[in-house]
């Protein structure tokens, strides 16, 4: 518990710590960040200088220099080229699926291993299995048996 | 002349192959030896015919024979050698008889090398390796055959994809194509055991040793294509989360579940039906990944019905999935249970379990992250993107919980709740991560993150990494002192379990390069010759000389020399470029960077303008510990090779008796 209460003031620490940066930069680098490249495939608008993407990012850095916000510039894309722009489906209707089913997965699945494989273990009777240890006790009494009637 | 032969050799090669499987399964079902042998001879003569095939396209690659329509699209006269050489596969058809080529060595070798305890289901192996390289052969002689005519004859090809022309992307196919046959064995090894109904203890050495030799091409494979976007593309990463490398790391990921489920059978015998189901998803996705990168379903559901290969590929799956459930539903019964009492609870077993799930979980994150467009497309008719950010969201989360689970895994014992010396470990561990945390810290400059969450992430990463890293070595240690710090007979006996080190030591290192990304800084400058520019603790100078130009094999390349200063002193020239070749009008990046331990320095050059003044447009890249991420995967390597050579892992007993052939 002391170490984790330390850990928690050491990342306190740091955390004052890191460099603060020019805002705009980093405004524009998380909105151009979260737009998809039209033309490339897996690349955001920020990694790619195609064409296409090096007019968004003026249209980008415009409305920026304009005083929108972040929601504003990227409700403007939405509505030019339709949810698609957006590297990150938007979490409604349908599309919440995509998250919802690996948060699914990583909270019942352990559920389900637990009691369909953990509880439920095959009978070793119905395959007429003998266990190891069984056998091991098994041979340690003969070996008694022989043991006591040599002596 | 000579391309209507090498067709002509594919089309044996299916023939034979359909023979093969058809013979096979007969001799299966009949216990029929010398059916069984000419299936082998079958397999044989594939690969002996199939490598002659091979020879002609090679050949016609080098001798630039331009009437088959696969060289003109990927050769030219200027091309050198080594770029004729790998123009191979350098495109569909080339790719996908590359790929049928080895799954054919891969099946003659698996077919020659087996061992005598799993002769009885030989046969199966023999009918399901077959069988695939039947389909694919067929393919190779309607939808995808490289040797189609080109008429009337061109006197100079078209060239090769400008992007592919590296070294890297040179070697990184065939690593993969071999990755992926080698994962075909195992799942042909599952389905022979179902068919069967019996896994036997040299079932497991054979399977074992089939998937972590892919597993260590995999990951050597997935890292150079990785290196190959890095030096090539120019937008200064190296991972994506494209549909491409997603399904290229599916197959990796289904291979690590795999080893893991087979020390826990090796070990007490449970779990033989999940690797048995792995080993099959491991093969099912190697397939399913070409799919969707060579249908063209993943730009969108509606250009796949323009390549007629779609169509083929999603029948091959659609029958493999159902060929193979059918074949588990009604034949998983027979696969007998352990014999062990005592196990799971708190125990190495569960902990390995664990680690299943995980990577299972994570399978299923990527899948769903790259298939869900497609769905949703078809469903509601709009089209959406998942990109990096969906996936960078959840596998962090389940990085470090791989971390925690791995250093429990690694410390506890089989059907034993309790921790050897699991105090003394626990809390040097715990309090040795501080220091280790924090000469990561100074040295890796984490000071220069941006936002605070991403500081958290990484402070998170770099302490369990170094706790799990202590936990690892103090448990090797640990194992070292039972046998009397002979450490020469240690490494002989656990060629596994020291590979396993240093695999896990190498996946932590890994771990410690991707948290480099959380820090990563980019900066873009317009610059005039003899303008510096400050960035990180460097100046950046703009050489006097400006704008050159270059001769490059085949490309010309326009570059500058920027020089590289700290404290006053020239460290490095970085010389970015762009190249043009001759069959394409548009500039490419020829990236330069220079790399210490910590980070890189990566600059491409994104516009330049000779007439301006020899103006240029950089865009600069401070990209830390990605060298870690390379170095990483070497000791990832390494150790999947050391155990590769254990010939001690399963084999706990030899006691099975095959089976007798009925008709000899």
């Amino acid at each position: 518990m002391k170490i984790l209460y330390i850990f928690i003031l050491m990342m306190g620490f740091f955390g004052v710590q890191a460099v603060a940066q020019d805002n705009n930069k980093i405004d524009f680098e998380n909105i151009a960040g979260e737009l998809r490249c039209p033309t490339c495939t897996g690349l955001s608008v920020l990694d790619s200088d195609a064409e296409f993407s090096n007019k968004i990012k003026d249209i980008v850095k415009e409305k920026l220099k304009e005083g929108k916000n972040k929601d504003q510039i990227l409700e403007f894309f939405v509505g030019r080229y339709g949810p698609w722009i957006l590297r990150e489906p938007p979490k409604e209707g349908l599309n919440l699926l995509a998250w919802l089913i690996p948060l699914l997965v990583i909270i019942l699945g352990p559920l389900f291993v637990w009691f369909r494989f953990w509880k439920h273990q095959p009978n070793k009777v119905d395959y007429q299995l003998v266990s190891r240890e069984e056998i091991l006790e098994k041979f340690h009494k003969e070996l008694k048996t022989i043991q006591s009637k040599k002596g | 002349m000579l391309g209507d032969l090498g067709f002509f050799l594919l089309l044996i090669c299916s023939v034979v192959s359909v023979y093969g499987c058809i013979s096979a399964t007969i001799a299966a079902k009949l216990r029929h030896k010398k059916l069984y042998k000419s299936s082998q001879y079958a397999v044989f003569l594939t690969g002996a015919l199939s490598l002659c095939s091979a020879g002609i396209l090679w050949y016609m690659l080098i001798t630039h024979d331009y009437s088959v329509a696969y060289v003109v699209k990927n050769s030219s006269n200027d091309l050198p050698l080594i770029f004729r050489i790998t123009a191979f596969w350098s495109a569909m058809e080339g790719s996908h008889f590359l790929w049928t080529l080895f799954i054919t060595l891969a099946s003659c070798v698996a077919l020659a090398t087996y061992q005598k305890d799993n002769e009885h289901i030989m046969p199966y192996v023999s009918a399901f390796l077959q069988g695939v390289m039947a389909w694919m052969f067929i393919l190779a002689i309607t939808y995808s055959d490289p040797f189609a005519t080109q008429f009337p004859p061109v006197a100079n090809g078209t060239g090769m994809n400008e992007l592919l022309q590296n070294y890297y992307m040179a070697i990184h196919p065939p690593m993969l194509f071999i990755g992926y046959v080698a994962l075909a064995v195992p799942a042909a090894y599952s389905i022979a055991a179902l068919c069967y109904g019996d896994v036997t203890e040299g079932w497991l050495r054979t399977v074992r040793r089939w998937t972590v030799f892919a597993w260590v091409l995999l990951t050597a494979a997935i890292t150079l294509g990785g290196r190959w976007a890095y030096v090539e593309l120019g937008w200064g990463g190296y991972w994506a989360w494209d549909p491409v490398e997603n399904s290229s790391l599916m197959p990796w990921l289904f291979a690590t579940a795999s080893m893991h489920s087979l020390i826990v059978q090796d070990k007490i015998g449970q779990l033989k039906r999940l690797s048995i189901v792995l080993a099959v998803f491991g093969f099912f996705m190697c397939f399913w990944g070409t799919f969707i990168t060579r249908s063209g379903v993943i730009s969108s559901v509606h250009s796949f019905a323009l390549s007629p290969i779609g169509p083929a590929y999603l029948y091959f799956l659609a029958g493999i999935l159902l060929i193979t459930s059918i074949i588990f539903a009604f034949r998983a019964f027979l696969i007998l249970p352990s014999d062990v009492d005592k196990a799971w609870g708190i125990s190495k077993e569960s902990a390995l379990m664990i680690t299943q799930f995980l990577t299972i979980s994570f399978i299923t994150i990527i899948f769903i992250g790259t298939m869900f467009p497609v769905i949703s497309e078809a469903i509601t008719g709009q089209k959406i993107t998942i990109q990096a950010p969906y996936f960078n969201s959840f596998s962090p989360f389940i990085g470090f919980a791989t971390i925690i689970v791995m250093a429990f895994g690694n410390l506890m014992r089989f059907q034993s709740p309790k921790i050897p010396g699991g105090k003394k470990i626990m809390i040097t561990a715990l309090l040795g991560s501080f220091p280790l945390t924090a000469i990561f810290y100074y040295l890796g400059d984490l000071h220069l993150t941006v936002q605070t969450y991403q500081m958290v992430a990484q402070l998170i990463g770099c302490y369990l990494v170094g706790w799990c890293g202590i936990c690892l070595t103090m448990d090797y240690l640990q194992k070292l002192k039972i046998v009397g710090n002979r450490f020469g007979l240690f490494i002989k006996r656990n060629l596994g379990y020291n590979g396993a080190y240093i695999a896990h030591i190498g996946f932590l290192i890994a771990i410690l390069g991707f948290l480099g990304n959380y820090r990563g800084m980019r900066e873009e400058y317009v610059m005039t010759p003899g303008q510096a520019e400050a960035i990180y603790g460097y100046q950046l100078r703009y050489d006097n000389s400006g704008i050159k130009t270059k001769k490059v094999e085949n490309a010309k390349v326009t570059f500058v020399t920027m020089n590289l200063e700290k404290n006053g002193k020239v460290v490095a020239h970085i010389e970015p470029g762009r190249s043009l070749y001759p069959t394409k009008p548009e500039y490419l990046h020829e990236v330069d960077f220079y790399g210490n331990f910590w980070h890189d320095i990566y600059i491409s050059l994104a516009g330049f303008d000779p007439s301006k003044n020899n103006e240029i447009t950089l865009q600069v890249y401070v990209n830390p510990t990605v060298r870690l991420v390379w170095l990483s995967v070497i000791i990832m390597c390494i150790g999947g090779t050391i155990a590769l050579l254990d010939g001690r892992r399963g084999q706990r007993s030899k006691d099975v008796v095959a089976a007798k052939w009925e008709v000899a």
